[in-house]
């Protein structure tokens, strides 16, 4: 036997209590038809042995210490949705743990990878309270702006002035490091009740967007928005110029009366937001 | 490869003690960066690593290479941190003497390998392998181990004379992971330091754990005890090597006043006994 093979043997019985349970009791693995392993431990009878005479109370502290390991970099990455599974979570990172064995120690991965498993595992019951999912979209989006946003430079060439004139060669692109995000509830009550320690408080249905933006020392400045700022943001993204992006979004929100007026406002909001770095105009 | 310089008492740089370590330049003469932190990162940790560099003689510390995997080592990973180190200009980088992961699996803790003669010759060979691609002198650590494998044929001090005098490297000597194994795997400290060449360690460890359902862990969360700074004062004279001794926190943190009066506690402690510790602090320049 390598040292390689007993490491994975390690690795599993460390990691996975069904395969740890297994070899325990000294089960042998059930194949399926084709002779795939569908349920105990794979690894060799003499494997099986060796992770058998290891010290039981250590190798079960150990595990218990990596499963703490996992927990510890959700609740720093996710610390609101944490806080609203409550006494829930415990068992929801062992039932992840055992869905998605430890593959990259990254906190944000980690953090990510559990969100993913929380959207597409549980089912809107377990996903109580109802603004629950509202959160999980709140810090997702935050880790990714602050941990996986890269600045490339602008495509075009940068503007540091708009020239009145020549707006059909103006083409507004949404910074990536900006987004975005709409929520069905009001989240503000939930984060201040979370800030004081108080419990989940209950809160009606009221839709919002939120435009979220990644500062240079890692901070996440946030902002509420209308729906039409939000859609002008949506269709910045560097195609089209801006009287397109004014066309665009005149058609979606039905055709205001006064379409010169309607272009200037678009332009107005494209320069603060460009001022801003939500944005880059380039020609 | 350059010769590390002597650096002094030190602290590794944490997220949470910035404004305490920022404002302590005068009482840190270097600090450790955690290099998987800035892997895969925003710019911002660039520009933090070049910062840090302006302020501190820094080191550079892993915690991913997994040299023990039986394995070649993950040459990707080891252009990352030559990437960091060109933005932290270390004096020395360092990673542990265990196994993080295999394929399919990273258990994202330091884990104990076998004491045995492949073991060895795994560890050594990719030790040697990274050492190589790396322009700094490369050091590891022994880690703290709750469990022991029942493939293991020697005792640990062995097993790490054996590796880092096949590898030809430095050792970075956790003496809290060498209490806490002598602890919790009922050996002697001081006999595991006779048994282990001690002209090869270049950087001392230390940091304080707690009891666990009869165990001592490893945990970086409190300060360092009496009886590892009690060996400490024993046995750094016996390192002429030694270039740097650093107090790890990871979690808890107290008020920075409390740590930095920590960190002059283990200077006044090494006074006497080990120049670089008053030395270092007036005649090592700012890289």
């Amino acid at each position: 036997m390598r040292e390689l093979e007993f490491q994975q043997a390690l690795a599993k019985f460390l990691t996975d209590p069904g395969a740890r349970r297994a070899v325990l009791k000294d089960d042998q693995p059930r194949l399926g038809d084709n002779g795939e392993m569908v349920e105990g431990f794979g690894g060799s009878l003499e494997a099986r042995t060796l992770l058998r005479g290891l010290d039981r109370g250590r190798t079960m502290l150990f595990s218990h210490l990596l499963l703490l390991n996992r927990l510890t970099k959700i609740v720093d990455a996710l610390p609101c949705t944490s806080w609203a599974l409550g006494v829930r979570l415990w068992d929801i990172v062992q039932a992840y743990n055992v869905h998605c064995p430890p593959q990259n120690p990254k906190k944000y991965d980690e953090a990510l990878n559990f969100v993913e498993f929380l959207q597409h595992t549980l089912s809107a019951a377990q996903l109580s309270p109802p603004w629950l999912e509202d959160v999980l979209r709140y810090e997702r989006n935050v880790l990714e702006l602050r941990f996986l946003a890269e600045r490339p430079p602008p495509v075009g060439r940068p503007l540091q002035r708009i020239d009145h004139d020549n707006l059909n060669r103006v083409r507004p692109r949404r910074s990536i490091t900006a987004r975005t995000v709409a929520f069905d509830y009001d989240l503000e009550g939930v984060f201040a009740a979370f800030a004081e320690g108080r419990p989940a408080p209950k809160i009606d249905a009221s839709r919002s967007t939120l435009l979220l933006q990644v500062l240079p020392d890692g901070t996440i400045q946030q902002d509420s928005v209308n729906r039409a700022t939000a859609e002008l943001l949506d269709a910045c993204s560097g195609e089209l110029s801006i009287i397109g992006v004014a066309e665009q979004l005149a058609d979606r929100l039905g055709q205001p009366t006064n379409l010169d007026r309607f272009r200037n406002q678009c332009v107005d909001i494209c320069v603060v937001l460009a001022s801003r770095g939500v944005l880059s105009l380039e020609e | 490869m350059r010769e590390p310089h002597a650096l002094g008492v030190g602290l590794g740089y944490r997220q949470e003690l910035k404004t305490t370590i920022m404002g302590a330049s005068d009482r840190i003469d270097f600090l450790e960066l955690l290099t998987d932190q800035y892997m895969d990162m925003p710019p911002r940790k660039e520009s933090e690593a070049r910062e840090l560099a302006v302020a501190f003689p820094l080191v550079l510390h892993g915690v991913d290479l997994s040299v023990g995997t039986d394995q070649p080592p993950n040459m990707d990973y080891v252009r990352k941190i030559n990437q960091v180190a060109s933005w932290a200009n270390p004096e020395w980088i360092s990673d542990h003497l265990c196994f993080t992961q295999v394929p399919g699996i990273n258990l994202g803790q330091l884990t104990p390998l076998s004491f045995n003669d492949e073991a060895v010759a795994v560890a050594a060979r990719n030790i040697r392998l990274v050492a190589r691609e790396l322009e700094q002198p490369f050091a590891v650590e022994n880690i703290s181990y709750y469990f022991s494998s029942p493939r293991s044929t020697m005792t640990e001090a062995e097993f790490l004379t054996r590796v880092v005098e096949e590898a030809d490297c430095y050792i970075l000597l956790d003496l809290t992971n060498v209490v806490n194994n002598a602890v919790n795997n009922s050996y002697d400290a001081e006999d595991f330091l006779n048994r282990i060449p001690l002209e090869r360690v270049l950087q001392i460890h230390l940091a304080g754990g707690y009891w666990q359902d009869g165990v001592l862990l490893d945990t970086h969360s409190h300060p360092v005890p009496s009886d590892v700074l009690e060996l400490l004062r024993r046995s750094a004279p016996r390192m002429p090597g030694l270039k740097a001794v650093m107090i790890e926190r990871d979690q808890n943190f107290p008020p920075g006043d409390e740590l930095l009066l920590e960190l002059d506690h283990v200077r006044e402690l090494l006074r006497d006994i080990w120049p670089a510790a008053v030395r270092n602090r007036a005649s090592v320049g700012r890289h």
